[in-house]
């Protein structure tokens, strides 16, 4: 694990020259330093463990979703996975981790079907495990590289503005940099996705729903896993990309998403 | 009573002295001080060295006394006719064998050409000795910044980032903004130091016009790549070398000129140019409508150097680009000008298309941009039909392009 700026660099994979150099230059440093005054500070990895670690810590608060688990994936490396932590000192006090997926066939097929959670369905998902889905972009979104944003976890003490909005940005702006996919994706309990997903998190949309059995809930009396609600958050690529590889984005007083101010002067 | 300052000032003197002696400058002008004294003494003697030197005689007696001489270059007359310098300059760099060889008569003759050059190495250490290390910056705005507290603290400074923050800077901007570290180290040597991918055209270049302006005081170059997160180490003899491997550096060709961009307001009553004056005469007289301003544009033949645009809210989306707008069509027709990659761009189109919608009478701007990789100098009329029913508006530009400019060339 190391600071995020090592781990932001220009790469083949990655967006055009120009935009990357704007990112570097005006969009990490001032969102690393609005973590630094609030003495957290950002630090990245692309081994899980340290996830699987900080969230069995938490395991009241929040289970490892299972894409990013180790015992249902058998594929997790640079490519494909990266986490993002906030510590304060030694103490890691926030999480969050992006996990890229190529989807075959829907969206809503692969979650439907619980693929999208499991490499070996049947040896590895619950009895009766389901999730159903109505969420209607999730039926849009067909063969190609999604980005998953998920475990986002923020204790208490720090959940406020100041640490969440950085870290979201710090997070995604990193995706939008160094991945080559088409969504951003990520489900969230309904009174999350109401206060953050587009000023904080910078989704397009949440939508009804995805309804699934979370890992930690117990098989009820009719033998049935209960169902537990979430709303489906999405942004395409264009519109990821236009909210969060802006010149404003480094201002953590602004929500995302806004239409953009004139930047005519500072270009001129 | 002695001065307590003075006598640890002497004391650390003294220290010094002992642990390692005057600094190599101060000791090579000291003994070479003692060998032109013996070589020419007595009166009359800094006029018989000066003209082997060039120099004034004052300047000569001063040499003569123990002063460093500011251009060393003068030893190399100087060995070349008295084999005492020659000998003292080649024990100094420890060139024993040859010294024992002038002696001989021998030395002057293996070292004919490459004596002015290897002394010249030699001074160049000497001098840097005493000077040490110094940092710069080619950055990718096309400057060679002094970095006076060194490479990370300046990439720090520059960023605004705290003195806390444990991240190596100097390799961030090197991995992000393709910046070059130059290191011009005391002994006349220089390291660069770059990403292999990220490395700046303009940084290149800029790097490559230091070298070229400061070869005769660099003794060799290495170069420090980054390539996949390893350091491989290149060390070029000589400046030359370094300068033909700075030259296909792919960034090099071609090379990113510094643009300057500018946006100017112009009155509607400084158009000029016919071609626009008769888009904006045809719509005075045939009035405004939903719609009609491509048919306008149509009939008078302007569409191939116009741009219609959609206007909905702050959306702005494009529908149709002229073919000599220097713009591939099909990279731009659909989409929401708030995606385009060139954000600078959209951004002053955008507000130009607005600027149309608030303004009946339209808009008319002389711009000098950027765009997909080639420079433009343009006039151009912005004029807005009223909104439909939906709210929606059509904004016809037209320009008048007056000079292309080629950001860039083959190097």
């Amino acid at each position: 694990m190391d600071h995020y700026q090592q781990y932001f660099r220009f790469t083949r994979q990655g967006i055009d020259r120009d935009i990357h150099r704007m990112a570097s230059r005006t969009l990490v440093p001032p969102l690393v330093r609005a973590l630094e005054q609030v003495d957290l500070e950002p630090r990245a990895t692309h081994d899980v463990a340290h996830l699987v670690r900080f969230q069995e810590a938490r395991k009241d608060r929040m289970h490892l979703f299972q894409i990013v688990n180790p015992a249902y994936q058998s594929v997790l490396n640079e490519t494909n996975f990266f986490a993002l932590f906030l510590y304060r000192g030694e103490t890691p006090v926030a999480s969050a981790g992006l996990r890229l997926k190529w989807i075959e066939t829907t969206l809503a097929e692969e979650l439907t079907s619980l693929r999208f959670y499991y490499d070996d369905v049947p040896g590895m998902a619950r009895e009766r495990e389901r999730c159903v889905v109505t969420a209607p972009t999730a039926r849009l979104i067909e063969a190609c590289p999604v980005v998953v944003s998920l475990s986002v976890c923020v204790d208490h003490d720090h959940a406020n503005g100041t640490a969440v909005r950085p870290l979201m940005r710090l997070l995604h702006l990193w995706a939008a940099v160094h991945w080559r996919w088409s969504w951003l994706v990520g489900i969230a309990e309904r009174r999350v996705a109401r206060v953050y997903t587009h000023d904080i998190y910078g989704f397009a949309g949440a939508e009804l729903g995805v309804w699934r059995n979370r890992p930690s809930d117990g098989y009820q009396p009719d033998g049935e896993l209960p169902l537990t609600e979430f709303l489906f958050l999405s942004a395409p690529r264009r519109y990821a990309t236009a909210t969060f590889l802006r010149a404003d984005v480094g201002d953590v007083g602004r929500p995302l998403g806004l239409p953009i101010t004139t930047t005519v002067d500072a270009a001129a | 009573m002695a001065n307590p300052k003075l006598k640890q000032k002497r004391a650390t003197s003294e220290q010094n002295r002992g642990d390692g002696g005057p600094v190599p400058a101060d000791a090579f002008a000291g003994e070479m001080s003692n060998i032109l004294r013996s070589i020419a003494n007595g009166y009359g003697a800094n006029k018989r060295l000066a003209p082997i030197t060039d120099r004034h005689p004052t300047t000569i007696g001063r040499y003569r006394h123990g002063s460093c001489p500011k251009a060393w270059y003068d030893l190399v007359r100087l060995a070349g006719s008295y084999p005492e310098v020659l000998e003292f300059v080649l024990r100094r760099s420890g060139r024993h064998d040859l010294a024992e060889r002038v002696r001989e008569g021998a030395a002057e003759k293996n070292l004919d050409g490459a004596l002015p050059k290897f002394l010249e190495r030699m001074m160049a250490k000497l001098a840097g000795e005493a000077m040490g290390d110094r940092w710069f910056w080619a950055t990718d705005v096309g400057d060679v910044e002094h970095a006076p507290a060194g490479h990370a603290e300046y990439a720090r400074r520059s960023l605004g980032l705290s003195k806390l923050n444990p991240t190596d800077q100097a390799a961030y901007v090197m991995r992000n903004l393709g910046w070059i570290a130059i290191t011009l180290r005391a002994d006349r040597t220089v390291v660069l130091a770059y990403n292999d991918l990220a490395v700046d055209s303009v940084a290149a270049t800029r790097a490559y016009e230091w070298l070229l302006s400061e070869q005769s005081a660099i003794t060799s170059v290495q170069r420090r790549v980054e390539v996949d997160d390893r350091w491989i180490e290149a060390t070029h003899p000589s400046v030359a070398s370094a300068i033909a491997a700075l030259e296909v550096l792919p960034s090099m060709g071609p090379r990113r000129r510094e643009f300057k961009w500018r946006t100017e307001r112009l009155s509607l009553n400084d158009i000029k140019s016919k071609r626009i004056g008769s888009l904006l005469g045809a719509t005075r007289l045939t009035g405004r409508q939903p719609g009609r301003l491509p048919h306008v544009a149509a009939r008078l033949g302007l569409l191939d150097f116009s741009g219609l645009f959609r206007v909905e809210g702050d959306n702005v989306t494009t529908l149709w680009v002229g073919s000599h707008l220097g713009v591939y069509g099909p990279t731009v027709m659909g989409k929401n000008l708030r995606e385009r990659a060139d954000l600078r761009y959209a951004e002053m189109v955008r507000l130009h298309v607005l600027g149309a919608v608030e303004e009946p009478e339209g808009t008319y701007y002389h711009n000098v941009v950027s765009m997909d990789g080639r420079g433009y100098e343009y006039l151009r009329l912005a004029l807005a039909d009223p909104a439909d029913r939906n709210g929606v508006q059509l904004v016809l530009t037209t320009a008048e392009i007056l000079k292309e400019i080629p950001l860039a060339n083959d190097g």
